[in-house]
């Protein structure tokens, strides 16, 4: 018998369990395997609307995001929660981040309502805002004025990080947001690492496979006040890794943020799950069934059959990747079967149509698509709260996609924290 | 733009191509104009088959001979592009027929065999109850039996293309993303030309042919427009539904809820449900399925199949059929014989229309209308499509030696082999170029790096979406979330792109899936969207996150 089982292991989940935990709460954690967080940059994206700033020409700093994100978008979990709790909560589940992050070595980039979003290369070339980053690519903002050239390094045979798609994409971006970008240039590497980006950086785990590298980048550094690298020098050993190849090169390396498959998100999902059993959080496998007795929520069955009880649950299950959502027949929250609705209001069964649009890159309805909650962050059903005893956290709540506003690690935190806290309290376990 | 053109062909799907390269082959001066990619319209959106269709056979006997026969030449033409696929009939049991319903299907395609000769197929095959539920375990219903009937499927992709290829060899030029806005006429109303504009062009520029010929498919109605018109079709819609992955051991045939029939068909690596046939009168620019003939389909296929439903279904097809016009009948019942109109009768000498037809019998018809147009031009000679072999036809490389020699997975060098034929080598060599030549670009499907740049370099590629069409870029489970990312670096090294060319060029590839994947975004489709959006909204900031309100 737990107080509190949060079902997701993202970061939602995870910020969910540590609060608890650190609340008092006995806490298990109920995993499927890994979803969006493991898909993710390597940047914390709390709050960035980039129609309102540019629709300002101006600088905007993150407080001003957020107060923009609930003004203009009212079922968004930061609107749902209030300008105060968002703010509190995210502060909260950033420290409880970079607490858990320490041991793995990734410490993000602190935390500053009153400053602006940095400006991040990606592996594919774009600036991206960001409000943090994880370590291994802070170090550079592109945007800022930096005296002299950087070094991109391409290293042959990698085809996910094009070196020339990345030094023209961020001489582009910077000047699209008219800045005038930094000296940047190619700087071919001869290291054979036709592999996908995950394989060679569990091979740069490797102290020999390290050394090979090192040799090829020896001296390569010179006359470059810093090199940009792939987002792969190291799954486990990352610090390790890139502290020997700055070594060899002679000048400071910092990765850029990366696409799908991220070895940062790789990273960032491999230190939580350490975190939490740090804690003394249990792990107990994948929810099958859900048991409901009386308005509450009594407990879960998992795959292997076991019966797990509980005082308070946090449903942290994630959107589509993870699978939190769907639509076969219907859209659907896949284990309670909350009714689902956009940032524009219910969503109606006859198919996806109705709330997509017409190309792709536009702003489509459905992927706001999510559960509604309470401001306890309850989940609610037909106007009420569905289970007394239940609490949502990350991108299971609906009213926001994590790309058209950038947000989606603030309300992990801001969400993670606060079902969490109300879970502990609902089972009568925080101290 | 060339000069003094003996026939301009308006389109090109498998009519136009196979025209053009007829009329090369007998020496004339021959420009083709599409106005978007090679294979795009009716020939992109059919089922994919040379079939005599035996479902003609109740009221269009002439099509099923006609087209058998020449499915036989296409297969001799172009073996590398051809695949069998076995068809199968459940007999459902109904009350009072007894085992009068397998008998009858029996007769019936015992009749069809006379065709199936013509087209190399296997004599049908009559199955009891048992020994159709063991080659194909999903079926599910109460049967008396089945039958097996055999078919061929091609790439018609690559059919156009090779067709635009082989003339191209014999002197043709081919324009794709070239639209024809107008016709020249002089007093007379004579046709001497036309007026062309290149998509996203806004200067029109004028050619001058002695004869055109409108090979516009379902279009043809609009293009015979522009010189008074005299021409009728019956456009009807089809829709195919694209699952993942093959599905089932043959196609099997069954009737949707009206009645109608309806199949599932295992094809290429995929596996296709189809098709819909409803009259259509909206824009022949923009179709796309709804979410009604997407249940329709899906309706009718689980009935029999109820294992589908949990399959993932990555998008839906449309074309729409370029059917001549027919009054009183229902969509399935009208004819698909085809029709060459001179338009002299209709006052515009030098204008010829080739409407209707099959792709099954795309050379047959494209040889009858080049007939009509050497007769009219004086041009001396006959149709040789069918002795000459297409580019990578005469002979088929040995798919161990050539993955041995090149190092390259077997599956791979398989596939390539299907798509090029003798000159999978050629294609091959490109990979000796780049350090990650031979690298996987689709893991779905899979293309090689070398196929991609092969594509781009050889094979009247124009936008990156072509490549669709070319090497099966973006069509498979991925939605181009991996595949379109290498293939736009690909083309924007080959082309010499910018960064901001090469993102357009990637959102072209992303519009065009996103018109299949839309109407059936749901199940584990839903979430490969939101990681493509993410991807591409988020970390190349395609474009350029769109503001939203």
């Amino acid at each position: 018998m737990y107080d509190v089982l949060v079902i997701g292991t993202g970061m939602a989940g995870c910020i969910a369990a540590l609060e608890a935990r650190r609340l008092g709460a006995k806490v298990a954690v109920a995993s499927r395997s890994w979803g969006a967080t493991a898909l993710s940059s390597g940047a914390l994206d709390i709050a960035y609307t980039p129609a309102l700033s540019r629709a300002h020409q101006m600088p905007r700093t993150l407080a001003e995001h957020v107060l923009d994100i609930i003004a203009h978008r009212r079922r968004h979990p930061y609107a749902v929660l209030g300008v105060e709790r968002t703010i509190a909560n995210v502060e909260k589940g950033f420290a409880a981040l970079a607490k858990a992050l320490a041991p793995s070595e990734l410490n993000p980039r602190p935390l500053d309502f009153e400053a602006e979003n940095v400006s991040l290369p990606s592996s594919l070339g774009a600036l991206l805002p960001a409000a943090s980053a994880l370590a291994p690519h802070v170090g550079l903002d592109l945007v800022a004025p930096v005296k002299g050239t950087i070094g991109v390094l391409q290293l042959p045979g990698l085809w996910s990080f094009d070196a020339r798609r990345v030094t023209a994409g961020v001489r582009h971006d910077a000047a699209a947001l008219g800045v005038e970008a930094t000296g940047l240039e190619v700087v071919p590497v001869s290291y054979d690492a036709a592999v996908s980006a995950p394989v060679l950086a569990r091979r740069l785990d490797d102290l020999a496979n390290v050394d090979v590298l090192a040799r090829a980048l020896a001296g390569k550094g010179k006359g470059f006040v810093a090199l940009l690298a792939p987002p792969v020098l190291g799954l486990d050993r990352h610090a390790w890794v890139r502290q020997r190849l700055s070594v060899a090169l002679g000048a400071p390396l910092v990765e850029t943020l990366a696409h799908t498959p991220s070895v940062p998100g790789m990273r960032l999902q491999r230190a939580l799950d350490r975190a939490v059993r740090a804690a003394g959080i249990d792990g107990v496998g994948d929810v099958a069934a859900v048991a409901i007795a009386s308005g509450k929520v009594t407990g879960v069955t998992t795959v292997d059959q076991l019966e797990i009880n509980a005082g308070a649950f946090v449903l942290a299950t994630g959107r589509f990747v993870a699978g939190g959502v769907g639509w076969g027949e219907r859209p659907k929250e896949s284990l309670f079967d909350l009714p689902i609705a956009s940032e524009e209001g219910p969503l109606e069964a006859d198919g996806p149509d109705a709330v997509l649009r017409e190309t792709p890159m536009e702003s489509h309805p459905l992927m706001t698509a999510g559960i509604t909650v309470n401001s306890a962050l309850a989940p609610m059903r037909e106007g009420r709260v569905a289970h007394a005893n239940l609490f949502a956290a990350g991108m299971v709540i609906g009213g926001f996609a994590s790309r058209y506003v950038l947000c989606a690690d603030g309300v992990a935190m801001a969400t993670g924290v606060e079902a969490g806290r109300n879970a502990a309290l609902a089972a009568g376990a925080a101290s | 733009m060339p000069a003094d053109l003996d026939v301009l062909i308006i389109g090109g799907g498998s009519n136009g191509t196979g025209l053009c390269r007829d009329l090369a082959k007998r020496g004339a001066r021959v420009l083709l104009c599409e106005k978007g990619d090679l294979a795009r319209g009716a020939t992109g959106g059919s089922s994919g088959m040379i079939h005599g269709g035996p479902r003609y056979l109740l009221n269009d006997v002439e099509t099923t001979k006609h087209s058998c026969e020449d499915s036989g030449y296409i297969q001799r033409i172009v073996p590398h592009l051809l695949f069998r696929i076995p068809f199968l009939t459940p007999v459902e049991k109904k009350p009072g027929l007894g085992v009068l319903g397998p008998l009858l299907h029996d007769v019936y395609f015992g009749v069809y065999d006379r065709y199936a000769a013509l087209k190399n197929g296997i004599p049908h095959a009559r199955l009891t109850t048992a020994e159709m539920r063991a080659i194909e375990p999903g079926l599910a219903g109460d049967f008396a039996g089945g039958v097996t009937l055999d078919e061929w499927g091609i790439d018609c992709g690559r059919l156009c293309l090779l067709n635009a290829k082989d003339a191209i060899a014999h002197g043709a030029t081919v324009m794709t993303y070239t639209e024809v806005v107008g016709l020249l006429q002089d007093q007379s109303g004579r046709v001497s030309g036309a007026r062309l504009r290149s998509a996203g062009a806004a200067e029109v520029r004028e050619v001058k042919a002695r004869v055109v010929v409108n090979c516009g498919g379902p279009w043809a109605e609009k293009i015979a427009g522009l010189a008074g018109g005299g021409v009728r079709l019956r456009p009807g819609k089809g829709v195919h539904l694209i699952y993942e992955k093959r599905l089932t051991n043959f196609a099997v045939i069954t009737s949707a809820v009206d009645g109608r029939q309806v199949f599932v068909l295992p094809y290429q690596n995929e596996t296709w449900i189809g098709t819909t046939d409803d009259d259509y009168y909206g824009d022949l620019d923009d179709v796309h399925a709804t979410q009604d003939e997407v249940r329709y389909l899906k309706e009718a296929i689980t009935r029999i199949l109820p294992g589908i439903a949990q399959q993932r279904l990555i998008g839906a097809r449309v074309g729409v059929r370029n059917t001549i016009f027919g009054w009183g009948k229902n969509e399935d019942e009208l004819s698909r014989r085809y029709d060459i109109v001179d338009h002299t009768r209709l006052g515009a000498p030098g204008l010829f229309s080739l409407l209707g037809g099959k792709l099954a019998s795309f050379r047959v018809q494209a040889a009858e209308t080049a007939d009509a147009v050497c007769g009219a031009l004086g041009i001396p000679g006959r149709c040789e499509t069918h002795l000459h072999k297409l580019p990578g036809g005469d002979s088929m490389p040995d798919e161990a030696e050539l993955a041995r020699a090149y190092g390259v997975d077997r599956l791979a060098v398989r596939r390539l082999i299907h798509r090029h034929g003798s000159l999978a080598p050629r294609v091959l060599d490109v990979g000796r170029e780049t350090p990650t030549g031979f690298s996987v670009v689709c893991a779905g499907e899979p293309t090689l790096e070398c196929e991609v740049r092969h594509a781009v370099r050889h094979e009247l590629v124009v936008r990156l979406g072509d490549l669709m069409t070319r090497c099966r870029i973006g069509v498979g489970a991925c939605q181009g979330v991996d595949c379109g990312l290498r293939a736009a670096q690909i083309f924007a090294e080959e082309r010499g792109l910018d960064p901001e060319d090469e993102r357009e060029a990637l959102m072209d590839l992303l519009s065009r899936r996103w018109r299949a994947a839309r109407p059936v975004l749901t199940g584990l489709q839903l979430a490969e969207a939101e990681l493509l959006m993410t991807q591409y909204t988020g970390l190349w900031q395609l474009p350029a996150l769109v503001p939203h309100a």
